[in-house]
């Protein structure tokens, strides 16, 4: 399994760099230029030239790529075109908001969308499963920030329970929790109905199988032959499905972070390309490049739990 | 009944999480005397107010920093002394040049940090901020003093402005005011913080003191105990970020705020209005939306098709966007009910310049002009709704008389970029400028360069005008400027939208809301929060 994570990470440095090389040509292609977005329409030519050359921006794409690169590898990511901070600063303050939200939302998902699926399974064709599936299909159907705004009114403006925006502070776990639940079922709604179905069309398959049958036939009580037998073998799609659903949240949750007022990863990327702040779009790019390495390595060292086969191979 | 000790865990988990989310009030009750106000964006662009362009950081940067003259709050038209202790004394000197003379006021004191404790503002702090805004490198606004030298006077606290050419005082009072260049930094905090580190950490001598950027959710102020006009009456300010109007309105009604940056629409205006408990304030300035048709353009270039164009515009069309009185008309370039050098609708129909939508008169002009079959145009327009939705008015207006529009919608700033290389023959372009001679050098004169988009120019009107010491002298030769715009047909003015803000009935601004340049209600020392 090291040899296994340590090939893992091996590859993803060429995986990597053509991230980073791909993103720095495409950033740059786009028209428009970092210091007409970070000095606003007033500024003059005059202005706006010495912008550029204070930042870099005159240099040849070569020198910026080369610069860039190096920066890298002695593990600086850059400043921000606009605060001049660096970009990494950024990043660590709002990234704890963005997993903290997508793992709400992921644990949410799983704790109603895990038990919905195999009932639906279960109940296959009957009023339970109808139910399950037009709801679920209402949750893929509808978007977040509408589900977010309908939360908001009923729970923030009418009955006041929750705070509407902000992201709370970590120093202050109370109000952090209040401040997460609202964005955390908007978020998670939308992922309930997908891992819902997804498990109800795998149990399904798996019910069938043979060795369920057989399970059965041994005279295993229903509990039993679903936890045992046919829950842990339809876990292995669904392990895939919650990783590739992580990955999508922390880039896709930008709507409910918007919605909600919270800093978060995807929104700071919306805003670093609206300003064209190049080293900022850079930098998130990088981080959600490694976020994508790490979590399929999870999922992989999961796999090994649930399926011993995976192990043993 | 028994319970395991796994019921009973789960029990206690359960009990853990319902106590945490019903301590709603105390958990999250604000310090009431902390006003709370909502912009429409994700985050601060630059606290270093000789950058701020953006709403979100004009409104910041005003609560932070002072001028030596200000704004008289809540108005556009008149300036009183801030930082100065008097208004300023003005010198025409023998080589031409004019010198106004400021006296500083004694025991202004700056914002502390850890690096640069709070001291004494002095006439070297003016130095150096002028100096600062005055120079390309550390300034957006330096093109505002170009030839413009800053001095210390022979008497205590003493400050001398000369500008190289005689000018009124709508020409000078707008660049030492609280707006843009005008705002003055203090050298030791400045140069303690850095230039990087001023963007997101500012330092002045206004009512509130900055305290806290959280990246994409607030900027916290404090209450300045030792502002030269009082403490503040609220405990602070935390200007909230939320790009979304709906979710704005609903943090609004839920407690979480108390005053927003509205829609520029007056019908949420209204509907905002009727809700018990709050206010919506419709007030200036306004952007003003103008169109600037390239003159050397191909097609352009024959003043038949610009008359056409023109004449197929509908200013009710436009403002139908906004409503009234979010949104009024505007006939010249230059917003007559903004700042002086406008033509009001009176002065426009006696100059013969009031053009009036009519289609069938301009697919006469283009018929004469041999175009009879019309033409298409390759315009491009930002993604902000204020400009996509004017441009897509111009376009049905041009296809009810045969030209062809075809818009390309992009990014803000790639629009800027590209409309400064002449990509749009016909501009629509929306901004507030404090100065008439501001729209016409940016817009209408050789010195505006990209920004002169109808290479139409008034060079001679407007030197002339900025040379003029009276008043309504100039006025009038603005005014001439404008007309002469008109009767080329190289811009026309549509209206301008106003701010809208809503707040809760308990918050009072302390003053008068006419119209702020710095594109917010305005927050100072008297500002409260009441109940």
């Amino acid at each position: 399994m090291f040899r296994h994570i340590l090939r893992r990470l091996l590859l993803a440095i060429p995986t990597l760099w053509a991230v980073v090389t791909i993103i720095f040509l495409v950033v740059r292609v786009v028209p428009g230029d970092p210091a007409r977005a970070v000095l606003g329409d007033y500024a003059s030519e005059e202005t706006i030239a010495a912008y550029r050359e204070q930042m870099g921006l005159n240099d040849s794409l070569w020198v910026q790529y080369k610069n860039y690169i190096l920066g890298l590898l002695r593990g600086d990511l850059g400043d921000s075109l606009v605060s001049r901070t660096p970009a990494w600063d950024q990043i660590k303050s709002v990234l704890p908001h963005t997993l903290e939200l997508s793992l709400a939302a992921i644990l949410i998902a799983l704790c109603i969308g895990l038990p919905l699926g195999v009932i639906s399974a279960m109940k296959r064709n009957t009023m339970i499963d109808y139910t399950t599936r037009i709801v679920s299909l209402i949750g893929l159907s509808a978007p977040a920030f509408y589900i977010g705004l309908l939360l908001m009114y009923f729970f923030a403006a009418k009955l006041g329970w929750f705070p509407a925006i902000g992201a709370g502070d970590f120093s202050d776990p109370v109000d952090n929790l209040r401040r997460l639940v609202l964005p955390a079922i908007t978020l998670g709604m939308v992922e309930t109905a997908s891992v819902t179905r997804m498990t109800r069309s795998v149990m399904l398959n798996v019910l069938n199988d043979d060795y369920v049958r057989t399970a059965r036939a041994k005279g295993l009580v229903e509990s039993r032959v679903m936890r045992d037998h046919a829950l842990r073998s339809a876990m292995v799609p669904i392990v895939s499905l919650v990783g590739i659903f992580t990955i999508g949240l922390i880039g896709g949750s930008v709507l409910t972070e918007q919605v909600f007022g919270r800093p978060g990863l995807g929104s700071r990327l919306v805003g670093a390309t609206r300003q064209f702040d190049y080293n900022m779009i850079q930098a998130i790019m990088v981080v959600y490049a490694l976020i994508i390495v790490i979590v399929n390595i999870l999922v992989d060292l999961i796999y090994t739990w649930v399926d011993p086969r995976v192990r043993h191979s | 009944m028994p319970i395991s000790r796994r019921q009973f865990a789960q029990l206690l988990g359960m009990g853990a999480v319902g106590a945490a989310v019903a301590r709603v009030p105390a958990a999250f009750a604000q310090d009431a005397a902390t006003l709370r106000i909502a912009m429409n964006t994700s985050d601060i662009q630059t606290l270093d107010p000789h950058y701020a362009s953006g709403s979100q950081d004009r409104a910041t940067v005003d609560m932070i920093f002072n001028g030596l003259v200000r704004y008289v709050p809540g108005r556009s038209d008149a300036f009183e002394p801030d930082l100065a202790e008097a208004m300023p004394t003005v010198t025409v000197n023998d080589d031409g040049t004019q010198s106004w003379s400021f006296t500083l006021k004694s025991g202004v004191k700056t914002h502390g940090v850890d690096t640069a404790p709070s001291a004494d503002l002095t006439v070297d702090d003016l130095l150096f901020s002028f100096g600062k805004a005055s120079n390309a490198d550390s300034s957006a606004y330096a093109g505002d003093y170009a030839g413009w030298t800053f001095a210390a006077g022979d008497g205590a606290n003493e400050f001398v402005v000369t500008t190289p050419t005689a000018l009124s005082e709508s020409l000078v009072l707008p660049k030492v005011a609280n707006y843009s260049g005008g705002y003055i930094i203090p050298q030791a905090a400045y140069e303690a913080i850095g230039a990087d580190g001023f963007i997101t950490s500012p330092v002045g001598t206004g009512p509130f003191a900055f305290s806290a950027h959280n990246p994409q959710v607030d900027v916290q102020l404090v209450a300045f105990a030792d502002y030269f006009r009082g403490a503040p009456q609220l405990a602070g300010v935390n200007v909230v970020f939320q790009a979304d109007p709906t979710a704005r309105e609903l943090a609004l009604q839920s407690g979480d705020l108390d005053v927003i940056y509205g829609l520029s629409e007056a019908a949420w205006s209204d509907r905002m209005d009727a809700l018990d408990g709050y206010t919506s304030d419709v007030f200036g300035v306004g952007e003003q939306v103008f169109l600037n048709l390239n003159v050397e353009h191909e097609i352009l270039k024959d003043a038949k098709v610009r008359e056409a164009i023109i004449k197929a515009v509908s200013r009710d069309n436009h403002l139908a966007l906004s409503g009234e009185p979010v949104a009024q008309k505007t006939f010249s370039v230059v917003p007559a009910a903004l700042i002086p050098g406008g033509l009001t609708e009176e002065e426009a129909e006696a100059a013969g310049v009031n053009y009036q939508q009519d289609i069938e008169g301009a697919k006469a002009l283009l018929a004469e002009a041999g175009y009879a079959d019309g033409f298409e145009l390759d315009l491009v327009t930002s993604e902000q709704t204020a400009y996509r939705t004017n441009y897509e008015v111009l376009q049905e207006e041009l296809r009810q008389v045969g030209i062809t529009v075809n818009l390309e919608v992009v990014q803000h700033a790639t629009m800027h970029e590209l409309i400064r290389q002449d990509r749009n023959p016909i501009t629509i372009y929306i901004a507030f400028r404090p100065t008439a001679d501001t729209y016409l050098t940016q817009f209408f004169s050789t010195d505006g360069g990209v920004t002169n988009f109808s290479k139409f120019t008034v060079d001679d009107l407007r030197d002339q005008a900025r040379a003029e010491t009276d008043t309504e002298a100039q006025e009038e030769l603005w005014r001439q400027a404008d007309i002469a715009i008109a009767q080329a047909y190289a811009g026309f003015g549509i209206m301008f939208v106003n701010q809208v803000f809503v707040r809760k009935d308990t918050v009072e601004y302390g003053h008068e809301l006419v119209a702020v340049v710095q594109l917010y209600p305005g927050i100072d020392e008297t500002t409260t929060i009441s109940g």
